[in-house]
């Protein structure tokens, strides 16, 4: 092959790839959070991806693992800033192995209360009521491998649920986090509803 | 924004007239490892002298030690040895004994960590872990890539950080005790993880991850003064990261390897003295008896005849395994070097 037409190959998007989960129960993207019961939905649009995942049954043989993690950056006086949280679901879908990541930053989760609304944009660590997102998606079928990282979605960020016991640091590596999103990227929509239970916490140093 | 960069970037790229360009070879992998739970990394390989069929692949996990595969992928052990990133080998003496020395670079606490390997099998040096910061100098700040160097003058350890400083490290043996001192340093402008040394002709290939690779003189008496391989972007390098590298040296030619990680492929450099190298070949490794790479971080090569493997192989890591994991794929190096221009 020729390295144009390589090129070409490697930076298409696959239009025609469709991720659906079996027996979808939603025929439109949600315009609420669906709730504190561990779920994650996402239906629009990702990079040339349709989406209509709608895991509701987190124990369903399909669930790899799905949990969430939050990370904290160094803050003053030996405190810690709760910058990142992330929403990673492993899952056969279609019957493929598939990894999605949802990474969400703002300068202090912490500093607002909830619940509230993060425009997203394209700063990362935004202060106040902004937030960043990265959304990864990884697998490999008979068609290659797609490993798509988009970030600076524009949209809103609806964060309902943020919950967990503090550690002797104040640090939580429990609870649940909760929300919906309504994304757009480059003339695409993607809305997400997640409930996730958190399962660790990192400090990024 | 970055896939709007990268889109951008294909889009030109697509309209340019095709030029002299990279010959595009796919080879599949004949063996995998086994999965790793963790997050693989980087790949050595240990070629027994006496039974070529029992040598080893060792192999990083970044989250939690050192795998050892026999050339079937089957795991032989693994060391948790914590956070290893990069690991290299190379030929010792140790106790008035020949064996090879493996070193690694270990996230968790900055060190760098060694190995001997025999025929009895990989087990620590002693020391183990040696400081890979020196006190005296600043700013040198997270440990990445690691690879080994030898020449006339001796055994080194070169490792690089995440703050751009690249360390050259004399190794030495004493009454069985192995010892690091401090023989040269450098910077490169942003984040370098891959290297290799070319042993035999005096380099040192450093990767910049979003930049390009570099060539240094190993001679540590001398002045790191950059040669510049190729740059992002470039026919062989479209897009980032450039993660490892390594050497094939064989009578049949002499190639540096590097994985092109932003389109999941090894960039095959040829090597002649101190002249440029020029991007020959990009190989794909698609599915066949395994699943295809993808992604890859760390690689290794050897040009030595292996059971089914008369000019060696390559060993790849893979992001992308069944169930979630990642490994290391074997290709055969006569399959690719019969595609070679």
């Amino acid at each position: 092959m020729r390295r144009a037409a390589l090129l070409c190959l490697l930076a298409s998007p696959a239009f025609a790839d469709t991720l659906a989960t079996d027996g979808p129960t939603l025929t439109t993207a949600p315009t609420e959070w669906l709730g504190p019961t561990p779920h994650l939905v996402i239906m629009g649009t990702l990079n040339g991806h349709e989406m209509n995942i709608q895991l509701t049954d987190m124990a369903a043989t399909a669930v790899a693992e799905f949990a969430g993690k939050r990370e904290y950056l160094p803050g003053d006086a030996g405190a810690f800033r709760y910058g990142d949280f992330e929403v990673g679901l492993k899952a056969t879908i279609g019957g493929v192995e598939r990894s999605i990541e949802l990474e969400f930053e703002n300068d202090d989760f912490a500093s607002v209360t909830l619940p509230a609304d993060f425009a997203l944009g394209a700063e990362n660590f935004p202060k106040g009521n902004a937030a960043f997102l990265e959304v990864s998606a990884e697998w490999e079928d008979a068609s290659g491998s797609v490993n798509d990282e988009i970030g600076a979605l524009t949209g809103t960020l609806s964060l309902l649920l943020d919950d967990g016991t503090p550690d002797d640091k104040g640090l939580r590596a429990d609870g649940m986090i909760g929300g919906l999103v309504v994304a757009e990227n480059a003339g695409e929509t993607l809305v997400i509803s997640f409930t996730v239970p958190v399962a660790e916490y990192e400090i990024d140093d | 924004m970055k896939s709007t960069i990268e889109a951008v970037t294909a889009l030109l790229l697509c309209a340019l007239p095709l030029a002299a360009e990279p010959l595009a070879i796919a080879v599949p992998a004949t063996v995998e490892t086994a999965g790793t739970g963790g997050d693989a990394d980087d790949p050595a390989i240990w070629v027994n002298p006496a039974d070529p069929a029992e040598s080893l692949i060792l192999g990083t996990d970044k989250q939690g030690g050192l795998f050892v595969f026999g050339l079937d992928g089957a795991e032989r052990a693994f060391l948790p040895d914590g956070k290893l990133n990069n690991v290299d080998i190379r030929p010792f003496v140790l106790n008035g004994k020949p064996v090879s020395l493996a070193g690694a670079s270990k996230r968790d606490d900055d060190t760098l960590v060694f190995y001997v390997i025999d025929a009895a099998g990989v087990r620590h040096a002693s020391p183990f872990a040696h400081p890979a910061i020196p006190v005296d100098l600043p700013g040198v700040d997270d440990i990445y890539g690691f690879a080994m160097a030898q020449d006339a003058s001796g055994t080194y350890a070169l490792v690089n950080f995440k703050s751009g400083h690249v360390l050259q490290y004399r190794i030495t043996e004493a009454a069985g005790q192995i010892s690091l001192t401090l023989a040269r340093h450098w910077i490169v402008g942003s984040q370098p993880e891959g290297m290799v040394a070319d042993d035999s002709a005096g380099h040192i290939y450093v990767g910049e991850e979003d930049i390009g690779i570099w060539r240094f003189p190993l001679d540590p008496t001398l002045a790191a003064q950059p040669f510049a391989v190729d740059t992002i972007p470039s026919p062989c390098l479209p897009r980032d990261d450039v993660e490892g590298l390594a050497i094939h040296d064989s009578p049949k030619g002499r190639y540096l390897v590097a994985s092109a990680q932003g389109i999941h492929r090894a960039a095959i450099y040829r090597l002649d003295g101190d002249a440029a190298p020029p991007c020959v070949a990009l190989v794909e490794i698609p599915a066949g008896p395994v699943d295809g790479v993808t992604e890859t971080d760390g690689l290794a090569v050897t040009s030595a005849a292996l059971p089914g493997h008369p000019e060696g192989v390559l060993v790849m890591m893979d992001d992308q395994n069944a169930g979630y994991t990642t490994n290391f794929k074997v290709i055969d190096w006569a399959a690719i070097a019969a595609s070679l221009p």
